[in-house]
């Protein structure tokens, strides 16, 4: 809801406002940063951390990776030990899972520096069902070259359980394929006004599909922090350029000892449709 | 609590007391007589706020009050007065003072001649002879001439030209005053406060200038009369309306219309004033071939009314409003509308021909709504304050030395921050969003303006403010890291916080020579209503939150210094002034906060310390053919509040070291006027990436010091030029074209510098700058029937 006000605000704006590419010169950052972009869920897979480094603002290449650390989670009994598969990523063996209602330690040697970051798992409430129904405008403007695929509107059923303070991140498959890894295309969503209400069919995403495709949904739980880190995240990025805009301010982190990024215990509850058209 | 009201009706029933007490007085103390009146325009009958009367023999005098009643009490004799008010023709009169007399005056424009005018020699210097500093006040013809944007006239607009008066960006009516943030500012229009005076996203103030008569801010040396916020007063007093002849006036602009009808209601004994205007950008969305954008609404009106009917000689009825209001609206989809209403009801009363009192009621509203109408995502967003106060005013001319000043208000502020609920069958929402919150307001208020010896002035005096939250309510309680740990309900009439205190006011003016004079000043000033809007801009959606036990009120002390010198038999004034503010309990943000609909928002402010002092200069020319001035001021704000860059301080985002106006206006004949103005600032404090990191695909900025960057500096220049249509005889008619250039050598200011990730190569990071307003011609028609 809160979007779609600032979205409409900004149009409000475009009437006047004009943009244009400048050169410009910026302090430089002193020192570098690890970065941490870690994850355990309950579902049992590859259970994954990556780490990089933070660099100049006008670097334009991609982070350096952050190699040679020693990384474990930790659910206060059992350690997994994470394995380096490719420089900067780091993996637990594949049938790693975590238990909702744990919580999960991460901890990381890097460089003779040792940073450490907690997550509890909250339950996550089932997915009823997806459904999807095809876009508007491509009815309205029908894509020629596309090979028989349409883009089609997603909408999500499930009871949100009373109690105020839950928070979700959602993500789409396509035939098994994550449809995006970045935060950018992946919504997440706190309780705040719909709390302990049936969402019944709320549009959540947009798929290109073609028919027997299958599309599948999973919803994370995430804590108020990470919610307030993502939020964060996108507040200083895609979010940022209207004069409407808060101060500009770090980013939060969960991760000790000046290190920057964040460490999710997230449950997941999955559900999948196949199309038909 | 029961010993604080019967403080507070002890104060109230002595105020009262007063007025009586010195009725009798008169009549005993017999050896003096009185003269008052009120001094009007000639042309219109208004009253002229402010105009001065001197008593040639005894050179000494006084000046009249907000409704241009004077009063002077003097020992027998035959006296020359001499009554003088800028941009009109000096007046005098002979007065064998032998009772108490009764004089009223009209003093014509210096563009009249009137037969009965003897014209003297006697010079405006009000500048330096005044008590009070740290004060701009301007007429509307000098706005009217300042080059406007889209040929919009705006007060807001025009003070911002003056020294110690600060904006962001470019083209908001925000303001900032001596450091102070543009919260801090009391907007008065006829004594109500407008808590958000923007139209169209801050781009144009709310205040229709054909229908002001008057605006004045005070920066320092606030007088007794005013508080509530603690930087400035913007005082706007709207027109009466002409007393003898209907009057129609107009304008066709670029982006709005303007008319407004004004007359006696009974000749000479009252009149009235109908204001309107509105903005028509929507009806150009018309014309677009897209129909998404057909369907679009954009556009503001404001309508501005006055009534006023003089009883008898002693009584006099005044009635005004205002209306105004935005609504933009992106098809069916989304839809937003905000305004103001005030509305002011005033009685003039003169118990005596020395003791003039003025009773006010107000009624202050601004709210908001927003909303989608339809579909699942269906909701509506509501939010409001509303004020509702009595005033009692009392004006006692002791003697040509004193004056006094005093009385008592009380305000009722009902804030309704938010509350968004779904609509309609479909919706998921439910309802989130704050309480409402009650609470009362009062002061009560003493000055004394004193001629100590003929170089030495003083104004003195002392406000007592009182804020009083009121059930019912919902107070939630945090702890040190500002989490929620529960909350309290207070029931209905409930006062369960209070807070209170002094405010001390005291002016000084030495007088050097006829043309020259240092000043100095002190005030406390408090706030108890805050603005939770961390925006650059004027945004629609604020939210004012009162005092309540987890918000203290905010605190400031400033003290001012000044010289004042005219030159050239006051064809040019000069002044020059520094000043030092300190701010406690002053109010930020935590970094990332949720401002709105947020119900624990208290747990979302920051509070501390602000400082800060400058240098302002102004020479200003009021005479001749040519006129205007030049105002530079050198400056520093700075912030330092626990849990905002770390507890270090850091520049407020208003903080401009230098900032320079040059406005001038040159009159060619009767028909051609010639108007330019340049502006020069230090760019505004940014805070700027010093690197970057990677999570989930997004490239993130990392930052070192808030505020700790600057833009590039600004400059701009402005002209307008004026045809008047030829003056002859008997024309009612009178017709002028306005045209005018917005930003005439087209410099793209950096309103903004946003950091992107380039979309076709994600690990590229690039700069842009956001700029508002190309270079913009206007055309405007005025006329005047």
């Amino acid at each position: 809801m809160k979007t779609r006000i600032t979205i409409a605000i900004a149009t409000l704006l475009a009437f006047v406002q004009c943009t244009e590419r400048i050169d410009l010169d910026l302090n430089k950052n002193e020192n570098q940063r690890l970065v941490v972009d870690g994850w355990i869920t309950s579902i049992a897979r590859p259970q994954t951390v990556r780490l990089t480094l933070t660099t100049d603002y006008f670097q334009n290449e991609a982070a350096p990776k952050a190699t040679g650390a020693t990384v474990s989670i930790t659910d206060g009994s059992i350690t997994f030990p994470l394995t380096e598969n490719e420089p900067g990523l780091y993996q637990t063996a594949a049938n790693v899972a975590g238990e909702p209602g744990k919580t999960y330690t991460l901890e990381i040697e890097y460089d003779g520096a040792t940073y450490t970051a907690s997550s509890f798992m909250r339950p996550a409430p089932p997915i009823d069902s997806i459904n999807y129904a095809i876009d508007e405008d491509e009815l309205d403007n029908p894509d020629e070259d596309n090979d028989g695929k349409l883009w089609h509107e997603l909408f999500f059923y499930a009871q949100e359980p009373a109690g105020e303070g839950d928070h979700y991140y959602f993500k789409t498959y396509l035939n098994g394929d994550s449809k995006s890894d970045t935060l950018r295309n992946n919504g997440f969503v706190s309780d705040d006004g719909v709390d302990g209400s049936y969402i019944g069919g709320i549009s959540y995403d947009y798929v290109e599909v073609a028919d027997g495709d299958s599309v599948a949904a999973e919803m994370l739980t995430i804590s108020k922090e990470a919610y307030e880190y993502f939020n964060a995240v996108m507040l200083e990025t895609d979010w940022r350029g209207g004069i409407f805009d808060s101060p500009p301010a770090n980013i939060p982190t969960n991760i000790s000892n000046g290190a920057l990024g964040f460490f999710s215990a997230s449950a997941i509850s999955q559900s999948h449709v196949i199309i038909s058209l | 609590m029961n010993t604080l009201k019967a403080c507070w009706l002890t104060l109230l029933l002595g105020l009262l007391f007063i007025p009586l007490a010195a009725q009798n007085n008169t009549k005993v103390v017999n050896t003096k007589h009185t003269i008052s009146g009120y001094i009007r325009d000639a042309s219109s009958g208004e009253e002229l706020i402010g105009a001065s009367v001197l008593v040639k023999e005894l050179g000494t005098g006084t000046v009249a009050n907000l409704y241009g009643f004077y009063s002077l009490t003097l020992p027998p004799g035959t006296y020359h007065l001499v009554y003088s008010y800028v941009g009109f023709q000096p007046l005098t009169r002979e007065v064998v003072l032998d009772d108490h007399r009764k004089i009223d005056v009209e003093m014509a424009t210096n563009a009249e001649t009137i037969q009965e005018v003897v014209i003297t020699g006697e010079k405006e210097n009000a500048n330096v002879e005044n008590v009070e500093m740290s004060v701009v006040k301007m007429n509307m013809e000098t706005i009217e001439k300042i080059p406007a944007l889209m040929g919009e006239v705006d007060v807001i607009k025009a003070i911002q030209l003056m020294p110690g008066v600060q904006t962001i960006g470019e083209g908001t009516s925000g303001f900032y005053v001596r450091g102070g943030g543009v919260d801090q500012n009391m907007i008065l229009l006829d004594e109500a406060p407008v808590y958000n005076a923007s139209h169209l996203l801050g781009f144009f103030s709310v205040f229709n200038s054909d229908a002001i008569r008057e605006v004045q801010l005070f920066k320092g040396g606030i007088p007794s009369e005013y508080g509530g916020r603690l930087s400035s007063v913007l005082d706007i007093r709207m027109k009466n309306g002409n007393n003898k002849k209907y009057n129609l006036t107009g304008g066709i602009g670029t982006i709005s219309s303007r008319l407004t009808v004004e007359g006696p209601l009974v000749k000479n004994k009252g009149s009235f004033l109908v204001a309107g205007r509105r903005t028509y950008a929507d009806l150009f969305l018309k014309l677009s071939p897209n129909a998404d954008i057909r369907e679009n609404q954009l556009f503001f009106y404001d309508l501005n009314t006055k009534a006023n009917y003089k009883i008898n000689d002693r009584n006099r009825i005044f009635l005004s409003g205002y209306f105004g209001r935005d609504t933009f609206k992106a098809g069916s989809d989304f839809k937003i509308s905000w305004g103001n209403a005030t509305g002011t009801i005033r009685w003039n009363h003169l118990f005596s021909d020395k003791l003039f009192s003025n009773l006010t009621l107000l009624y202050s509203d601004f709210d908001y709504s927003l909303g989608t109408p339809e579909g699942t995502e269906a909701f509506e967003w509501e939010s409001k304050i509303r004020d509702y106060s009595a005033k009692l005013d009392f004006n006692y001319f002791l003697s040509p030395a004193i004056t006094l000043k005093y009385g008592i208000n009380s305000t009722y502020h009902r804030f309704s921050p938010g509350v968004a609920r779904g609509i309609g069958d479909e919706t998921i929402f439910t309802e989130i969003g704050q309480d409402d919150y009650n609470a009362l307001e009062h002061a009560i208020y003493i000055s004394n303006e004193h001629k100590i010896t003929a170089r030495l002035s003083a104004t003195y005096g002392i406000r007592y403010s009182m804020f009083q939250n009121i059930g019912s309510g919902t107070i939630y309680n945090f702890d040190d890291n500002f989490e929620k740990i529960d909350s309290t309900v207070y029931s209905r009439g409930d006062i369960f916080n209070t807070y209170h205190g002094p405010e001390p006011r005291v002016g000084l003016r030495y007088s050097l020579d006829e043309f020259s004079s240092l000043k100095a000043s002190y005030n406390r000033t408090r706030q108890y209503v805050h603005l939770a809007s961390n925006s650059t801009s004027s945004s629609p959606l604020d939210v004012w939150i009162p005092s309540t036990p987890n918000v203290k009120p905010q605190l400031a002390d400033q003290v001012a210094v000044g010289y004042f010198r005219n030159f050239r038999q006051n064809m040019f004034e000069a002044s020059a002034e520094v000043y030092y503010k300190d701010m406690q309990n002053v109010v930020d943000f935590k970094d990332h906060a949720q401002l709105l609909l947020n119900p624990r928002l208290e747990g979302e402010l920051r509070t501390g310390r602000a400082w800060a002092y400058g240098l302002e200069m102004l020479v200003r020319k009021n005479k001749g053919d040519f006129t205007g001035w030049v105002s530079y001021t050198l400056s520093r704000a700075r912030r330092k509040i626990d849990g905002i860059n770390e507890g270090r301080a850091y520049f407020a985002k208003y903080d401009k070291t230098h900032d320079v106006s040059v406005v001038g206006s040159y009159q060619l004949n009767e028909r051609w006027n010639f108007a330019a103005n340049w502006v020069f600032s230090t760019g505004s404090a940014v805070t700027l990436p010093t690197g970057r990191f990677e999570y989930g695909g997004i490239i993130a900025p990392v930052y070192s010091d808030r505020n700790g960057s600057r833009l590039p500096s600004y400059h701009r220049l402005d002209l307008a030029v004026t045809l008047k249509s030829k003056p002859k005889e008997n024309r009612r008619w009178n017709g002028e074209w306005v045209f005018s250039v917005y930003n005439a050598y087209f410099r793209k200011y950096v309103f903004a510098i946003n950091f992107r990730q380039d979309e076709d190569n994600p690990t590229q990071t690039y700069a842009e700058k956001l700029y508002l307003f190309p270079i913009i011609p206007a055309v405007t028609y005025n006329f005047n029937f």
